[in-house]
């Protein structure tokens, strides 16, 4: 990485090598107060394996704990020591590898959103066709969002109206390799991408607020549908709608921390 | 510290019991043996669990525990009769070191899972 990238007095101070490698600062995202989290696997600075935040991770280690980047103070924490994800740090890419038995981190903030959803992270699916395996959920009973991967591997999006639950979903997301998934609601329509794929869309629904809180590598609403897989940088916001320039920085941002080449 | 892994699978009668244990026996490290076995199991992956499992890293105490009744007895205050901890321990699979999915499979047993 070049130093004048990082010293030219005539950009912004850029906080990392990844955000100065895609000209982007992930916290811009929620300058304005947007709610939502940003969870870098890659600092370690960040993550702890025991849920009071006092033992730092390490590789091939527990993580009961990860800070929230975004400054919103969404921290995500395990406090049961078999529940709680690994840190992998495969090829020098870091993520978060949930087991799909009873791996998953848990905030009791920053859900419950019903306007500009959006999720993007870089995921390995390891396995458990047949079954849905859940990424992300704030979801309550036909209420708020899921992000989950199908029983025939297929990346979803749902969004609850109160009476049912809107999905809308892709093409198989291959497993054992990383990919980068894109959820969001643009205001007119829920979508979905995997990488620089086509963007699938269903029309919304009008969106009744989900939980307080969420969950990462499981459903939100009881111990059910385990994601078995890594997840890597994820990055949430709701509250407005996050823009396509925007969005495509951040898939950059998320694909060159992952090591995934977007084409 | 050196987190060793295990993967545990206790039948319906004895849940109840195998996480009130878990809870008590760490209650002193901080509760993190809290909120153990909630994913439930059956032959088919539906339906009523017959079974429920837990399954990550662990610290070495408590997981050589797990398969100590007197242990238990003691870290539980007495709280449970010895032989229905012997009688639970007996019922259950731990295993060290294993993936989980494929001790699973061994038993047959699969994961329950909302379809939604």
């Amino acid at each position: 990485m070049l130093l004048s990238a990082l010293r030219d007095p005539f950009q912004p101070v850029l906080r990392s090598p990844t955000e100065a490698a895609v000209g982007f600062l992930v916290g811009s995202l929620f300058a304005s107060g947007e709610q939502g989290a940003w969870y870098d696997p890659s600092d370690l600075s960040t993550m702890y394996q025991d849920s009071a935040g006092t033992t730092p991770a390490a590789v091939g280690q527990p993580v009961g704990r990860i800070n929230d980047k975004s400054g919103r103070g969404n921290h995500a924490t395990q406090a049961t020591a078999a529940s709680r994800p690994t840190l992998n740090g495969d090829g020098g890419y870091y993520s978060n590898e949930f087991d799909g038995v009873d791996d998953h981190l848990t905030c009791a903030s920053g859900g419950g959103g019903t306007t500009g959803f959006f999720f993007c992270a870089a995921v390995r699916v390891n396995g458990g066709a047949g079954t849905i395996r859940c990424i992300f959920s704030d979801r309550g009973v036909n209420t708020g969002h899921t992000v989950r991967v199908s029983t025939t591997n297929a990346l979803e999006f749902g969004a609850g109206q109160g009476g049912a639950y809107t999905l809308v979903s892709t093409g198989a997301l291959p497993v054992g390799e990383t990919h980068v998934i894109t959820a969001w609601d643009d205001g007119v329509n829920l979508k979905v991408q995997i990488d620089n794929g086509a963007e699938i869309s269903v029309p919304r629904p009008a969106i009744v607020a989900g939980t307080a809180g969420f969950t990462l590598g499981r459903e939100n609403a009881g111990a059910l549908e385990h994601f078995p897989g890594r997840i890597g940088s994820p990055i949430y916001r709701h509250g407005t709608v996050v823009d396509a320039t925007l969005r495509e920085r951040v898939k950059r941002f998320v694909a060159f921390r992952a090591g995934v080449s977007l084409l | 510290m050196n987190w060793t892994h295990r993967t545990i699978i206790v039948p319906n009668a004895y849940v109840a019991l195998a996480r009130s244990l878990a809870e008590a026996a760490t209650a002193e490290a901080g509760g993190s043996g809290a909120g153990m076995f909630l994913t439930p199991l059956s032959a088919t992956g539906t339906g009523t669990p017959s079974h429920w499992i837990s399954a990550g890293l662990m610290w070495p105490a408590f997981a050589d525990m797990l398969q100590d009744p007197q242990a238990i007895y003691t870290a539980s205050g007495g709280a449970v009769a010895l032989p229905t901890i012997q009688a639970m321990l007996n019922a259950s699979v731990i295993r060290e070191g294993a993936d989980p999915h494929a001790v699973l499979a061994e038993r047959g047993l699969k994961i329950i899972s909302e379809q939604s």
